[in-house]
């Protein structure tokens, strides 16, 4: 029992560093005291109720992010004491690591009438009486995000999505130029379910 | 007067001392003011688009006009689409909204010296905001291409009961702003990094998604709108901004913030005049007298070069 699971260890560690530094990042940490981004992220990076998934999301928004949470400037306090000690480099390894792997399937099946409730404000937004900009304006038309900016949404949970809305709408979450967070207070309750459900079901940037 | 006559390369230089309140930050609105939409036109539903022949002529036109590059690849000469200044796909009041341009052609427009039907004056949008000179067709659609026929189906659609002929409907075109005492590229920089860069990039390169696909458009450079586009005129720009940017939060900026900005993305390197047969100082004589940037030299580069 003890010597196969070493071996497996061994077998672990020795196939996450053939696939490079950044795999291994992803499911060991670092010898400085990183957390492996597996632990809450999931051991495919493909997120839960509580943390996003992050497999499959651009190399530069999962970069960008890491440093933002890491140097304060976006509040993350479970993430930012386990990113403490990542270097700028580690950075940039495990997030191409993190963009080289598919992302996940769409998730859950929204009602008719979140449907129907969802999908205009997703594909066209509510102008003019909310100036509230479709989500794919940004986000782009697969939900497949932009950028270091934009992050894609499609491959979220539903829970975590309508967590970061109601974040946003609270301004417990602050982003630049306060982009999202005016987007979150135009939003209803029900819009916020409907947009989660609907958008963690999105089949069009699916991998 | 006088100073409205003379080509662009003349005009005043902007101060380069950024203004005292260029450090603030600005701050996010508690709440977005309302758009006065209550005696616009309102252009029937989306879904509301008959069947038949016209109804898909309408629905090709929309497509068009939402993505340029997906739906009309072959006329693409840059990143943009319409719906990038035509907020909310033509609908929108302040926007230049397609509802409003509909009626008001056949028009006399000063930029070519005659009377320009529809048809021209979508072909100008081609020739200029999407730089048809880049494109796969090199040039604009033709007079009466399936390409136009189907835009003009579009735009006929959305000004269902608006009246024909009233050049000035509201909401018409983009807001005509009284231009400050000072316009500052310097200041306007700050506004940028502030409010745009987010989505239009630091660069002004706009953002792409995971393939390289154009999500958020670029506001200068080889991909984005050339020296003949209507928005690279200062004032315009300065219009189109304050109204409707950043997406979803129109007129959150101050007008004087509108202008500067407008005048630094405006000061920019972009795709030449395609008008330009004879030089840049003849074609800022000839076609540029008004306020903007072409002609003067940025960065030891001549702006408008080719």
């Amino acid at each position: 029992m003890f010597p196969f699971s070493l071996l497996a260890a061994l077998l672990g560690l020795l196939s996450a560093q053939a696939a490079g530094p950044g795999a291994s990042i992803a499911t060991q940490g670092t010898p400085a005291g990183v957390a492996p981004c597996g632990s809450c992220h999931g051991p495919e990076g493909n997120g839960n109720a509580t943390f996003p998934a992050i497999s499959g999301m651009n190399a530069d928004y999962l970069e960008a992010q890491i440093l933002a949470i890491r140097d304060g400037e976006r509040a993350a306090p479970v993430m930012a004491p386990s990113v403490a000690k990542l270097t700028d480099e580690e950075a940039a390894q495990v997030a191409a690591w993190y963009a080289s792997q598919a992302r996940p399937a769409p998730r859950g099946t929204p009602t008719q009438a979140q449907l129907t409730l969802a999908t205009p404000l997703i594909e066209r937004g509510d102008w003019p009486g909310r100036d509230l900009p479709a989500c794919t304006a940004c986000h782009g038309e697969k939900l497949q995000g932009a950028g270091d900016s934009v992050p894609a949404l499609a491959g979220q949970t539903p829970e975590y999505l309508a967590g970061q809305l109601s974040a946003f709408q609270s301004g417990a979450r602050s982003d630049p130029g306060a982009l999202m967070s005016g987007v979150g207070e135009r939003l209803t309750a029900d819009e916020i379910s409907a947009l989660s459900a609907t958008i963690a079901a999105f089949d069009g940037g699916a991998q | 007067m006088i100073a409205l006559l003379l080509a662009c390369a003349q005009a005043p230089q902007p101060p380069a001392a950024p203004k005292s309140t260029a450090t603030e930050q600005p701050e996010a609105p508690a709440q977005t003011a309302q758009p006065d939409t209550a005696d616009t036109h309102v252009p029937p539903a989306r879904d509301a688009i008959p069947d038949g022949e016209f109804g898909e002529a309408v629905r090709r036109g929309e497509a068009i006009f939402h993505n340029v590059q997906d739906n009309a690849p072959e006329y693409s000469g840059n990143s943009l689409t319409c719906a990038n200044c035509h907020i909310d796909d033509g609908r929108r009041a302040d926007a230049a909204p397609m509802w409003a341009a509909w009626v008001r052609y056949p028009a006399y427009r000063g930029k070519n010296k005659h009377v320009n039907d529809f048809d021209e004056r979508l072909r100008g949008c081609f020739t200029y905001s999407m730089n048809g000179q880049a494109s796969e067709h090199g040039s604009a659609p033709e007079p009466g291409s399936q390409v136009i026929v189907d835009l003009e189906a579009y735009a006929y659609w959305l000004a269902t009961g608006a009246p024909t002929g009233e050049a000035h409907m509201k909401g018409q075109g983009f807001p005509k702003l009284d231009r400050p005492e000072e316009v500052s590229v310097a200041h306007g920089a700050e506004v940028y990094t502030a409010r745009c860069a987010t989505c239009h990039g630091a660069d002004g390169q706009g953002k792409t998604g995971p393939d390289g696909e154009v999500i958020l458009p670029p506001l200068w450079g080889p991909d984005s709108y050339n020296w003949g586009a209507g928005m690279h005129r200062v004032n315009t720009a300065a219009g189109f901004i304050w109204a409707n940017m950043p997406l979803g939060q129109p007129k959150t900026l101050s007008e004087q913030e509108a202008w500067d900005v407008a005048s630094y993305i405006n000061a920019k390197p972009r795709p030449g005049d395609p008008r330009d047969a004879k030089g840049i100082q003849a074609t800022d004589a000839e076609f540029h007298n008004h306020d903007c940037h072409y002609g003067e030299s940025v960065d030891g580069q001549r702006l408008g070069a080719r």
